[in-house]
């Protein structure tokens, strides 16, 4: 017998606990679209461009040079401690993983947006799209992961066999702005505001995050607005992230404190519950593109 | 008796006039659907329908919201496997929102719909395709956009090459090839899916002719092999030649549904009604010359009275009144019949020679048109006195009276082909009396035409 799609005007079926084996069951379904859509993008994105993927590795590189070159002439003081990073390094590192969460967070929120002329003339899962567009932003950062490694080398830092585990340590955050990117999407599609307002907001949050200098620590903090900063960068889960990896490149050994398992549970929480709204409002997304 | 491939059910959508509101309501209806949970309904597809069904009938009717319109309202059918439904109706009468329901790209707002098989639309030719890729790489993005397997395309992979006659070019990033090739390869991945229901909005307009005779063989084909398709179009004689059945959409809800020659010829007799009621407010009265005036132009049956439906043959009388200043000798006398823009014939004094041998003050000239050819449709008629000479307008004319001929009496053309209806009413203005001398057809008997079967 044939296969049998039924629509419907209700959303109960989107509501019940069934809708999760659904969403599990189309995901699954649909790999071999997600690698496609991948494949395309990427092939895509390098192809009739002479500088090709090198073009994804200049951001964080060019923001290293310029802080780097701003602190060395004494325009910024950022003082670090004796065991930290080289500076640079601790930029590159830093901008590595706060462009992992940007970039994932901005191109599954603009995801939908962008490929409005298929959403409108064919179905399928519309996740499919947000997933691609995930994946696609992990790999930009592999290729910069590339990028992070040659700077080591150049600054002839050891490492130990920890580092080994960063890109586990990665996962929460591209969970937390997939999720991000879940709940964002669909209010995009009506309201192409959100993605200008993320890409603005994310040029700015560089600073709520330990990407350019380290977080304030607790007892050295001798005024209200290193307090604010303390605060603001202990609240954003990226930073634990970020924290976490700093301690394994300085330290040579895994340090998760609580801020970590805090942050992982939150990304997963948002992911799922991200997931859990765009698989409710997907009906809605092709007719108000 | 099979379950039908698609059901539909009381199917409603409803559209938000302004953008702020449809931003408004589908922000409101996001919130809604996420955070409102309802119960959870039965996995067993018969018992779920049966519900869905309930509900449907139970169902408070969904109230419309400031600004908001119904695009569809209450539409039911069912399509089983083989057959072909034409949907007809003016640009805006919910075709397209129906076809975008039934490809499950938007929900309805009512009702509910179930779908047998492996649905696929026309209007998905070549999506997927990104243009910086080759054709090569666009065949397996949109084969996978539409639901095909890699192993399913790689099989089908040349069939669909050489389909699609672009093998030439197949490296070549889709960018650089023509808009028919384009939708030639994007034909062909579609027509490889072997859909079980196939929508069509329109038959392909792009493309040369030799691959548009393709495409509806390829169709056509499919049809054999049982695929059911919906058809929308503007043109009578596809709908007629194609489908077993007609629904015509007005304002988003069913007119009127059945039998495909009867509610074609219906159609035809609305919109040659809707057509007449907007010439009736712009139409000017008579003309004024310096020497004449034309006062009305009237249009007669046979038997006197005035009328302006006629039944196909039946004679027309047309009745020109007027008035003349001073004393005319030998005016001439003309009639003009138009359809849209097209002049269909001409009465006039000036071929035939016929004229009063003078005129002076109010008179009136009838013409009757004897057992005209004339195929439904509104007819325009203008009217123009000219001097004896023929070369200087008395009066300039105007479109002053028109008239409609309806389809009674078309019965009197042999009508035992298989699309009449449909054919009739869209390719000609008028029809004439012919035979066909078939003594000389090598193979078939004067009797020998085959049958449908």
């Amino acid at each position: 017998m044939n296969t049998i799609t039924l629509y419907n005007a209700s959303n109960e079926e989107r509501l019940s606990w069934r809708a999760w084996s659904v969403m599990f069951r189309e995901l699954a379904e649909s790999r071999e679209l997600i690698n496609r859509l991948v494949m395309r993008d990427m092939a895509s994105q390098v192809r009739q461009s002479f500088l090709g993927y090198l073009w994804i590795l200049l951001p964080p590189v060019a923001t290293t040079v310029v802080f780097s070159l701003l602190r060395q002439a004494n325009i910024i003081n950022v003082p670090m401690a004796d065991d930290a990073l080289p500076y640079a390094l601790f930029v590159l590192v830093g901008t590595t993983i706060w462009g992992l969460f940007t970039q994932t967070t901005i191109m599954a929120t603009s995801s939908i947006a962008i490929s409005g002329d298929l959403v409108s003339k064919v179905y399928f899962p519309r996740e499919i799209l947000i997933f691609s567009a995930t994946i696609r932003s992990v790999i930009n950062t592999a290729i910069r992961i590339g990028a992070v490694i040659a700077g080591f080398i150049i600054f002839v830092y050891p490492v130990t066999w920890q580092v080994l585990f960063i890109p586990v340590l990665l996962v929460p955050i591209v969970f937390f702005a997939v999720g991000l990117g879940l709940f964002l999407a669909p209010i995009n599609t009506m309201m192409h505001d959100i993605s200008r307002m993320l890409e603005l907001f994310f040029q700015f949050g560089m600073f709520l995050a330990p990407t350019v200098y380290p977080t304030p620590v607790l007892a050295a903090v001798d005024s209200s607005w290193k307090m604010l900063l303390y605060l603001v960068h202990n609240l954003n889960p990226v930073s634990h992230v970020i924290h976490a990896i700093q301690h394994i490149l300085e330290h040579g050994t895994i340090y998760l404190d609580s801020g970590f398992w805090v942050a992982t549970g939150i990304s997963f929480l948002v992911f799922f519950m991200g997931w859990r709204f765009f698989h409710a409002c997907e009906p809605l997304l092709a007719e108000r593109l | 008796m099979p379950d039908p491939l698609i059901e539909v059910h009381h199917v409603g959508k409803k559209y938000a006039k302004s953008l702020k509101h449809a931003m408004a309501y589908g922000l409101a209806d996001i919130a809604k659907s996420a955070f409102i949970p309802r119960r959870y309904r039965s996995v067993d597809f018969a018992t779920r329908l049966a519900s869905i069904e309930e509900d449907a009938r139970a169902a408070a009717p969904v109230a419309l919201r400031k600004s908001e319109f119904w695009a569809l309202q209450d539409v039911n059918f069912n399509l089983g496997a083989g057959e072909c439904a034409g949907i007809i109706g003016h640009n805006g009468a919910g075709k397209s929102t129906l076809f975008k329901i039934l490809s499950g790209i938007i929900s309805p707002s009512t009702g509910s719909i179930a779908i047998r098989g492996r649905l696929t639309s026309l209007i998905e030719v070549g999506s997927g395709f990104h243009p910086m890729l080759s054709g090569r790489e666009n065949i397996y993005i949109s084969g996978a956009v539409l639901g095909m397997g890699s192993k399913e395309i790689d099989k089908k992979f040349d069939e669909i090459v050489a389909f699609s006659g672009v093998e030439e070019f197949i490296d070549m990033p889709v960018k650089f090839y023509s808009s028919g090739m384009h939708v030639r390869l994007g034909f062909s991945v579609l027509a490889h899916l072997e859909p079980e229901i196939m929508l069509i909005d329109e038959i392909l307009a792009v493309g040369d002719m030799e691959f548009q005779k393709k495409c509806i063989d390829r169709i056509n084909r499919m049809r054999e092999e049982n695929m059911a398709i919906a058809l929308v179009s503007h043109n009578m004689h596809r709908i007629e030649s194609l489908s077993d059945f007609v629904i015509w959409l007005e304002h988003g809800k069913v007119k009127m549904r059945g039998d495909t020659q009867e509610i074609i010829e219906q159609y035809r007799a609305w919109e040659i009604e809707k057509y007449r009621q907007a010439l009736e407010p712009a139409r000017p009265g008579g003309g004024s010359g310096e020497k004449i005036s034309l006062h009305k132009v009237e249009l007669l049956k046979s038997d006197g009275s005035p009328a302006t439906r006629f039944g196909y043959g039946e004679d027309i009388r047309v009745r020109v009144k007027y008035e003349a200043r001073e004393r005319i000798p030998d005016p001439k006398f003309q009639l003009f019949f138009y359809t849209d823009e097209t002049l269909v014939f001409v009465a006039s004094m000036l071929i035939d020679g016929d004229c009063p041998e003078a005129i002076e003050g109010p008179g009136q000239v009838t013409c009757t048109i004897r057992n005209p050819d004339l195929l439904p449709r509104v007819y325009e008629v203008a009217a123009s006195i000219r001097e004896s000479s023929g070369i200087v307008d008395l009066v300039d004319w105007n479109r002053d009276a028109h008239f409609s001929v309806t389809s009674e009496g078309l019965d009197t053309i042999p009508m035992d082909g298989p699309c009449p209806v449909g054919l009739l009413m869209q390719a000609g203005i008028v029809h004439q009396d012919y035979t066909w001398d078939l003594d000389a057809a090598v193979g078939l008997g004067a009797e020998g035409c085959p049958t449908d079967e």
